[in-house]
């Protein structure tokens, strides 16, 4: 089958599914949006109508106060769209909520990832392998350094810095929608049951997890707790919070942050991290090129990301790739 | 030594249970991917990894471990 999907454009602001006049993504409010998650560089508010998941569109409603226009999308159900082409969300494994979007056309098949990992996460169903024509994937961490080490050994690393330093706290950085609820889910789950105390801007967002069933323990609010009583715990904020005047009520904090981005020393020392955690909601080198194994699409497309590796590993592949270069997605703090 | 310096630049050290042929293989897919890179920081980090694997090699061989 011939690739070209004319039906498929990829433009400045997002990808567009032509015959159906209708976005995946957009950077710009538009009248009909496929959202993929609730990360904003992906779910910006203001369009006409919006096409999510449930638990996405529960995501955009609590950041951008409003449902209007929200038609939800559950995993499996597929959609008919304008112009013929059906669409169908695939869990994604990235954050709660998170879909890949396979659209369908004249007899070809389209995957569009949006940003994915495929280790368990205890927050979110795993990314659902599905065979395509072309799969257009993200590339965040498309290079052959980044192998993100068993999440449980991570975790690990923190529970030995919080039970070495009984009088010091551990303030774990983490990027509000995802990264937070995975690691307090992981700590639970290796056996942390103690409370986990929170920067406020964290709180709505794990209620939310909550109320959407994910189990997160006891969480108490900083704003709570004097500072003795934090001494020997660990407190989570977001990246930007963590050598701001807030973190000055904390006892003595080890700073930590959780990210793919802590492979790389110079990331860990420009937020002055002592305890650098390599945790990513992204599918590192070995999870991309074993995705476009097992997906075996005639096309893979790049988004975003280290697409000039990826594009170069498709090549050294004998596989069709295409760069996208789409802008507009941040990964400063994945 | 041209990598002495970038190689601090990774936390989260490269397996230890790599033998010479992964390795050596390793060595092979980060310079053929190094070759593609533009984005400078994208170019520093690889850099600093195939430093990284360089210098385990190096340490691997029998006369450089006996020596060192």
């Amino acid at each position: 089958m011939a690739n070209d999907a004319s039906w498929i454009r990829a433009e400045p602001q997002g990808i567009h599914v032509v015959p159906a006049n209708i976005w995946i993504d957009p950077s710009r409010p538009v009248d009909a949006a496929l959202v993929t998650h609730g990360h904003a560089d992906h779910a910006r508010g203001g369009h006409g109508k919006t096409i999510a998941t449930p638990e996405t569109l529960a995501i955009m409603a609590l950041r951008y106060e409003t449902r209007d226009g929200a038609t939800p999308a559950a995993y499996g159900e597929t959609l008919r769209l304008p112009g013929g082409v059906d669409a169908t969300f695939l869990p994604a494994g990235h954050v709660l909520g998170s879909a890949q979007i396979l659209l369908e056309h004249a007899g070809e098949r389209v995957i569009v990832t949006g940003d994915y990992k495929r280790r368990a996460d205890p927050t979110c169903p795993a990314f659902a392998v599905t065979p395509c024509d072309i799969f257009i994937t993200e590339a965040t961490f498309a290079l052959p350094v980044f192998r993100h080490p068993p999440v449980e050994q991570e975790i690990r690393k923190l529970l030995d810095a919080q039970a070495a330093n009984p009088d010091r706290c551990v303030l774990v950085g983490a990027y509000a929608l995802g990264k937070a609820q995975r690691v307090i889910a992981e700590l639970r789950r290796a056996g942390y049951h103690e409370p986990i105390w929170l920067h406020g801007a964290l709180e709505r967002m794990c209620r939310l997890y909550e109320e959407l069933g994910v189990g997160l323990g006891d969480l108490r609010l900083v704003a709570d707790a004097g500072k003795a009583d934090l001494a020997g715990q660990i407190v989570l904020c977001p990246p930007g919070a963590l050598n701001d005047r807030w973190s000055r009520r904390l006892p003595d904090p080890i700073t930590a942050m959780a990210s793919g981005w802590m492979r790389v020393r110079q990331r860990a020392v420009q937020r002055n991290v002592e305890l650098p955690l390599v945790i990513s909601d992204h599918a590192d080198w070995d999870e991309l090129t074993a995705t476009i194994e097992e997906v075996n699409p005639a096309e893979t497309w790049i988004t975003h990301g280290r697409d000039d590796a990826l594009l170069r590993w498709c090549e050294l592949h004998q596989r069709r790739g295409r760069a996208l270069a789409l802008a507009g997605y941040e990964d400063e703090d994945d | 030594m041209r990598h002495a310096m970038s190689a601090s630049m990774l936390y989260q050290p490269i397996p230890t249970d790599l033998n010479a042929i992964d390795l050596a293989e390793e060595l092979g897919r980060a310079r053929r991917i190094f070759l593609a890179l533009n984005d400078p920081e994208d170019l520093r980090i690889l850099e600093a990894y195939i430093a990284e694997l360089e210098a385990r090699q190096m340490r691997s061989r029998p006369g450089i471990a006996a020596a060192s």
